[in-house]
């Protein structure tokens, strides 16, 4: 891993992308009321976000996969398995059958 | 000029499922072929059919994508030709031990210098998740709906039976080690079994990396390993259920390309297959 690695996927743009697709808050229980949506979403989405980058970095060996949310989010770094790819975190859903790919969120390399 | 990590590589968009193994596996067999330095024409890639076969499509140096469960056979034709290449034959469970088992027994006690590196999932993952020779009893799968009642093949006890004179495993979750096996089966001479045990994450639940890491050991941890016991290998291979790591077995010797006449030093294409015309003529004549 490289510091640029970290600076690509921790991006503000990259962040906000990946707390968009973050399930919070959690889902209603059926026939529960519905709630306003609480004024801390934004900034919980994107602390929540973070830490899902802060894991993904943290993992030393292959594969880097964290699950959280009933998402899973897969990360390859910069030019791991693409080359001239910036690195990149699928993000999953499981369909009751496999995990399959909501969304492949890139990271911002530095012009 | 070195040889580095860029020449090995290709721009090739990959198909695998993010997660899989076989980048895994795919990364160590890069990095191996750079630490020996090999340029990207003296290696060939023979591949079979599977999502581990796509393997050859991912790094760039010869590679014959072969039909399904020929990849021996067609590596042991290629090494023949041309003894200058690093033939590395690549491929599933399902090419090697099930369609590929007749190529697979002989190719172990025929010797001839291969490397061959079989990305074991325990189950066929390009055909959707059918059960696959070394897949274990009781696994559910949509072609074993009630669970499997069939007893896995055992590569790494059918290798050490068979006379293979390199016999290791590997696991894609743990890239380092892996390097450092291919390097030692490269290098082998003669037949080189690489079983790499590569985590399917789409349709194998059972089989994951964390149940991986929970189970399998090194072989250097086993006080007093002599990796030239082929009996003690054996012993500690059913011991451990088949779930060690590290160079289980090796012997030297030479290949059978090594002991055969006619199989001269340079490759085919380099030889002077010219034949005299008088020569042709007295050929033809023990036929009349
Ligand atoms: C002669 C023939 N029989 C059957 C098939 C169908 N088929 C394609 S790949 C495969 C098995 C794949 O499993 P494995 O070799 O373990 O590779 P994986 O996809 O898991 O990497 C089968 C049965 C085929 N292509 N050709
Ligand atoms: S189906 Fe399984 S073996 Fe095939 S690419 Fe996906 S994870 Fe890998």
């Amino acid at each position: 891993m490289t510091p640029g690695d970290g600076e690509a996927l921790c991006h503000p743009e990259v962040l906000a992308r990946l707390a968009s697709l973050l399930p919070l808050p959690e889902p209603r229980a059926p026939g529960a009321k519905r709630e306003p949506l609480p004024e801390g979403r934004p900034v919980q989405a994107a602390a929540e976000a973070l830490a899902i980058v802060e894991a993904l970095l943290a993992q030393r060996e292959y594969p880097r996969i964290v699950e959280r949310h009933g998402l899973r989010f897969v990360c390859y770094l910069a030019d791991e398995w693409e080359w001239g790819s910036p690195p990149l975190v699928h993000v999953q859903a499981w369909d009751g059958e496999m995990w399959r790919d909501l969304a492949e969120v890139a990271g911002r390399l530095a012009p | 000029m070195p040889v580095k990590l860029a020449d090995f590589r290709t721009t090739e968009k990959s198909w695998w499922c993010p997660g899989c193994g076989d980048f895994g596996v795919l990364s160590a067999l890069q990095k191996a072929l750079v630490d020996l330095q090999k340029e990207p024409h003296e290696v060939a890639i023979v591949a079979g059919i599977g999502c581990s076969g796509k393997i050859g499509n991912y790094i760039n140096c010869y590679n014959i994508h072969t039909t399904h469960g020929r990849t021996l056979p067609v590596a042991t034709g290629l090494k023949l030709a041309n003894r200058r290449l690093t033939v590395i034959a690549a491929g599933g469970d399902g090419d090697g031990y099930a369609i590929g088992m007749g190529h697979f027994m002989h190719a172990l006690r025929r010797n001839v210098d291969i490397t061959y590196l079989v990305m074991d999932n325990h189950v066929y993952g390009l055909t959707k998740g059918q059960v696959s020779p070394t897949s274990d009893a009781g696994f559910v799968t949509k072609s074993t709906p009630s669970g499997n009642v069939e007893h896995p093949v055992r590569p790494l006890e059918l290798a050490l039976a068979s006379g293979c004179g390199f016999v290791a495993q590997g696991f894609s979750g743990w890239v380092p080690q892996l390097i450092e096996l291919i390097k030692a089966g490269v290098q082998h001479r003669g037949f080189a079994l690489i079983n790499a045990i590569s985590p399917c994450v789409t349709y194998n639940l059972v089989n994951t990396y964390d149940f991986y890491r929970e189970r399998l050991k090194k072989v250097e941890d086993l006080p007093g390993y002599d990796p030239t016991d082929r009996a003690k290998a054996l012993q500690a291979v059913i011991e451990h259920d088949g779930l060690l790591t590290g160079v289980l077995y090796r012997r030297e010797g030479p290949s059978y390309e090594d002991q055969l006449p006619g199989f001269r030093a340079e490759p085919i294409v380099e030889q002077d297959l010219h034949l005299a015309p008088e020569e042709f003529e007295k050929l033809l004549a023990e036929f009349r």
